[in-house]
């Protein structure tokens, strides 16, 4: 209960993360640094500040507050130094026009519930519940096992969106606490994993089997980025994985989209994938064909 | 539907989509401008205006037509220069007519009794009312008799498909509306007769079809135990629901008002609910009604739902389905909560129980009275205690006083405008002394008293109080009580000093108000914590005044359009709104105030005192479609923490932006704009940019 653990936000009214309205909870953090990544708020396990220069209308009150002289507003514009930057969070405090936000703050499982709990009517109504997410909630387990276990204990509905990029035994520690797993399965090759997240999919795959073996509900989730993992041979091994792990209910075919583009100048991060356009409907859908021929498990684009 | 069902279906919408809305009702015109020149030497009295109309208007019809019943248009003649004719012709329409006694005991017979009725009162009074009754008749009979032989005329020049739809339009206009219906479809052919020539003919906006489930269910029953089949009434009655959109023009603002006095008419029609021991109402009527409005999912007519899904859940289900397809056409009404309000205000519970709604978002007793729509701008109110326009600043130091000064501004509005109210109701009057019958006939108890509405024909008068701006007052409060009361940042005539300067040279004040102070809709306490105490004054205000007999006053909080046009006469309030800007819409936060999605937005809302209301609304925007489930779900949450109404459209920003960029390609584009749907491309450039900026959820 008195775990604490460092949150970016949390989102009520989701209906895309799990059954019925749910609150989703997300956690700072994450192993992997997938180039097309839409949450890049996720990516550090630390509190960071937010910069958007269009609200910044010059008034110069966060150079005035900032302890480290990171922010100047002058001829030339607002320049913020992010490499001195502490987060401490009184720059964000200080503008008044939301081009700062302090994105991170340390919570307990409690308080995280507590915030949950005001949407319980709509979880009774809808069949919903909490779904954590991140980052990698798996990259603070104790304070995603203190979560969902408290969600349990307040008769809750759970759901983890997860990339599945952690040890066994952080796993086996929460599994009992999880009604269903959001299971990332971003890159079925390897090599082309490594390239394209940074980490080795190995222990990713032998958590999906650890999962379904315990007897999990998992939703297989597939980014679809173009060019990247737009592959027959892609699809037909998420068809493969369905078929030989008997706890995978349905596949999510998630098509690009380039939210996390313009996101990421926010938080002074290069962009490795920039594509500035949705991907093709019509593409992802001849993609889930593909997946489906392959597969008895129920197929969606979403 | 057929194949030659849905090319009807489609070209009667096409017909609709293309018409033009500099064209009037011609041949009304006509016959009034005639009139109105015959006045200097004989005035004609208002049933004989009404009955001569009725005995010249052409029956005219489109090949396509499966009901009877619509004007000819025409670009008015250059030398009228009152058009369309409204005086003493026009009334306050937003009524339901008496359908079940049309449908049950046809005209002829409600005749027949108010003759007897007067002949047993004597009086001349009722003697007049009777006569002009007749008179009145005479010209519907004429009417429908000339409709009848016009679409046999029609039948006979046809075959096949054509021939049979015409012929039994003919048989039914031989028979109704003078005498009872017999099949469903005469019977809608009847009501259709009726609120044709009330909107067109009469003259007036929005009139209501009252509980069509209720008086049309048995013709449905009796159908399907005839051997018509599910889908055959549905088709019927999917066209009976394409007739209203064409006595309303094409928009309202863009292109201007049609010149026609059913103009923009919002035509509400009411389904389900439970009776007064809380027993479900609905019928196989309320699911035929909603399936057909799948199929015609037109703007008119608006379709409001009486739902308790603890009571009713097929119902309940049945609507939520609808609505995941016609989104923006209908409304849910949080049934036993509006009934509650209404036996509170000492309606009997069977009367009570019959409540409908009219145009727009307004809840009425179906038939029985007569009711006006009174709305009043809050966010004035609070600004002038606060010494803004003018006077000086009130001595307070905390929000329970500037609370209670707001609350005495209120009641202070009400005693002084109250004479403003009832003069809503003189047109009523005035009509009523010019043998204003055709109404009458069919409305309270009139038939029965041989009375006008105004002279006792109708028992009750409904005043919706309508209070508009609350979300913009709760966040004001809170601004004035955080930075004044309780920060003491600046003192309050200093405040309101910045606020008559419209916050020039106070950029960073303003940001933080706008953009950093707690607001109403994010379901937390800074924000939230004045909704209730200050909305509730407002409505003791309204209870603990001395109203007029027989004046029932219900304030409910919805500002249909006024939360623009009020607020561009007005100064800048304490929340951030500068002057001349909209304050809060409906029921809804400030734009853009609400961050934390639906659900917080609904907690938020049901903090206001909704128990104690009986209508207004609030409009939901999603940007990707809502399944029945979701629906359901978020409707019973709210109903279950005291919501009273949803509606909802699904629309996303860049189809909006699409849309004003090539107006063409989305010309069936709809959107909710207060209490009803409109054609997007058709509404005014203001309400286009005040829909785009709508909080997608």
């Amino acid at each position: 209960m008195n775990e604490t653990g460092v949150i970016f936000d949390i989102q009520r009214f989701s209906i895309h993360d799990g059954p019925g309205i749910r609150t989703n909870i997300f956690l700072k953090g994450c192993p992997l640094e997938c180039m097309w990544c839409h949450n890049p708020e996720g990516l550090s396990p630390k509190p960071e500040i937010s910069f958007l220069e269009k609200k910044c209308a010059m008034c110069g009150r966060c150079a005035a507050v900032c302890p480290k002289g990171c922010h100047r507003a002058d001829e030339n514009g607002h320049t913020f130094d992010r490499g001195a930057c502490i987060a401490c969070g009184k720059c964000a405090e200080a503008c008044f026009f939301g081009a700062l936000e302090l994105v991170g703050r340390r919570m307990n499982a409690s308080e995280v519930l507590d915030e949950a709990m005001k949407d319980e009517t709509f979880f009774k109504t809808s069949g919903g519940g909490v779904t954590l997410s991140g980052g990698e909630p798996m990259f603070q387990p104790s304070f995603s096992k203190a979560i969902l276990a408290e969600a349990k204990r307040r008769g809750l509905s759970t759901c983890m969106e997860t990339s599945g990029y952690a040890s066994q035994e952080s796993f086996r520690a929460l599994i009992d606490y999880v009604d269903l797993f959001l299971f990332d399965i971003k890159e079925t090759s390897r090599e082309r994993h490594i390239e394209f997240t940074g980490v080795d999919n190995t222990p990713i795959l032998a958590n999906l089997r650890l999962l379904s073996e315990c007897g999990k509900q998992i939703v297989l989730r597939c980014p679809l980025i173009p060019g990247k993992n737009d592959r027959t041979e892609h699809a037909e091994t998420i068809a493969a994985l369905a078929e030989t792990h008997s706890g995978v209910i349905r596949i999510e075919i998630e098509p690009y989209h380039p939210l996390g583009v313009s996101k990421r100048l926010r938080f002074g991060k290069a962009s490795k994938y920039d594509r500035d356009k949705f991907m093709d409907k019509a593409d992802a859908e001849a993609f889930a064909r593909i997946v489906r021929a392959n597969t008895a498990a129920p197929v969606e684009v979403k | 539907m057929t194949q030659t069902d849905l090319r009807l279906m489609d070209a009667l919408k096409e017909r609709y989509l293309t018409s033009d809305n500099l064209c009037c009702y011609y041949e009304r015109e006509a016959i009034l401008e005639r009139l109105s020149k015959a006045y200097i030497i004989r005035r004609p009295g208002y049933a004989e205006i009404i009955a001569t109309m009725l005995k010249e208007l052409s029956p005219a019809f489109f090949d396509e037509d499966v009901f009877a019943g619509r004007m000819v248009e025409a670009h008015p003649d250059p030398s009228w220069t009152n058009v369309p004719h409204t005086n003493v012709i026009d009334n306050p329409g937003h009524i339901h007519l008496r359908y079940n006694d049309i449908l049950t005991l046809g005209v002829r017979t409600i005749v027949e009794n108010i003759e007897k009725r007067a002949s047993e009162l004597g009086d001349v009074e009722s003697k007049m009312f009777a006569v002009n009754s007749r008179i009145i008749y005479e010209g519907i009979e004429n009417f429908a008799r000339r409709y009848s032989q016009a679409a046999k005329e029609r039948a006979d020049a046809s075959e096949g498909e054509a021939k049979e739809r015409f012929g039994r339009i003919a048989r039914a206009l031989s028979v109704v509306p003078m005498e009872p219906a017999y099949d469903l479809f005469s019977a809608l052919q009847s009501v259709w007769f009726i609120h044709f020539i009330a909107s067109c003919v009469v003259g007036a906006r929005d009139y209501g079809f009252g509980r069509p489930d209720q008086y049309l269910n048995r013709f449905y029953e009796k159908d399907l135990a005839d051997g018509k089949t599910q889908d055959e009434l549905d088709a019927i009655i999917a066209f009976f629901l394409v007739m209203p959109n064409f006595m309303c023009g094409i928009g309202m603002y863009n292109p201007p008002m049609k010149a026609i006095p059913s103009r923009a008419s919002k035509q509400y029609m009411t389904l389900g609910g439970l009776d007064e021991n809380g027993r479900p109402m609905s019928n196989a009527m309320s699911y035929a009604i909603l399936r057909a409005e799948e199929i015609s999912n037109m703007p008119e007519p608006v379709i409001v739902n009486r739902v308790n899904e603890e009571a009713d859940p097929d119902f309940a289900a049945q609507v939520y389905s609808t609505i995941s397809k016609v989104t923006d056409k209908m409304h849910i009404y949080n049934d036993r909560l509006v009934f509650n309000t209404l036996v509170k205000k000492g309606i009997p519970p069977e009367i009570a129980a019959d409540h409908t709604f009219s145009g727009c978002c307004c809840v009425d007793l179906n038939w029985r009275l007569i009711r006006n729509e009174w709305y009043l701008p809050m966010p004035q109110w609070l600004n002038n205690v606060l010494g803004v326009n003018g006077g000086d600043v009130p001595d307070i130091n905390s929000a329970e006083e500037l609370i209670a000064l707001f609350k005495a501004e209120a009641r202070k509005t009400f005693e002084n405008d109250l004479r403003l109210t009832v003069g809503n109701f003189t047109i009523w009057r005035v009509l009523d002394r010019l043998g204003h019958t055709f109404d009458g006939m069919f409305m309270g108890n009139c038939a029965e008293t041989c009375r006008y509405p105004l002279e006792g024909g109708v028992d009750r008068h409904l005043v919706n109080v309508y209070l508009c701006g609350a979300a913009t007052v709760i966040d004001s409060i809170t601004a004035v009580d955080k930075l004044v009361f309780k920060e003491k940042r600046c003192t309050l005539p200093q405040f309101v000093e910045i606020l008559r300067n419209n916050f020039e040279g106070e950029p960073l004040l303003w940001a933080e108000l706008k953009n950093r102070f707690p607001k109403f809709g994010n379901d937390d306490e800074d924000g939230d914590r004045y909704a209730n105490a200050a909305m509730s004054a407002v409505l003791d205000a309204i209870e603990e005044m001395q109203w007029p007999e027989n004046y029932v006053p219900i304030g409910s909080f919805y500002s249909l359009n006024h939360h623009n046009n009020f607020g561009w006469a007005m100064e800048a309030t304490p929340d951030g709104r500068k002057r001349g800007e909209a304050f809060s819409e409906n029921q809804s936060p400030v734009y853009g105030a609400d961050k934390k999605g639906v659900t917080a937005l609904l907690k938020s809302v049901a903090k206001l005192p909704l128990t104690r209301t009986a209508s207004g609304g609030i409009n939901l925007t999603f940007s990707n479609p809502v399944t029945p489930e979701m629906i359901g779900a978020i409707t019973k949450g709210y109903f279950d923490i005291g919501g009273i109404h949803t509606a909802l459209t699904v629309v996303d920003r860049a189809t909006l932006e699409a849309a004003l960029a090539n107006p063409q390609a989305y010309r069936t584009l709809t959107v909710r704009l207060f209490g009803f749907s409109e054609y997007f491309i058709n509404v005014a450039k203001w309400q286009q940019q005040e829909i785009i900026e709508r909080t997608k959820l």
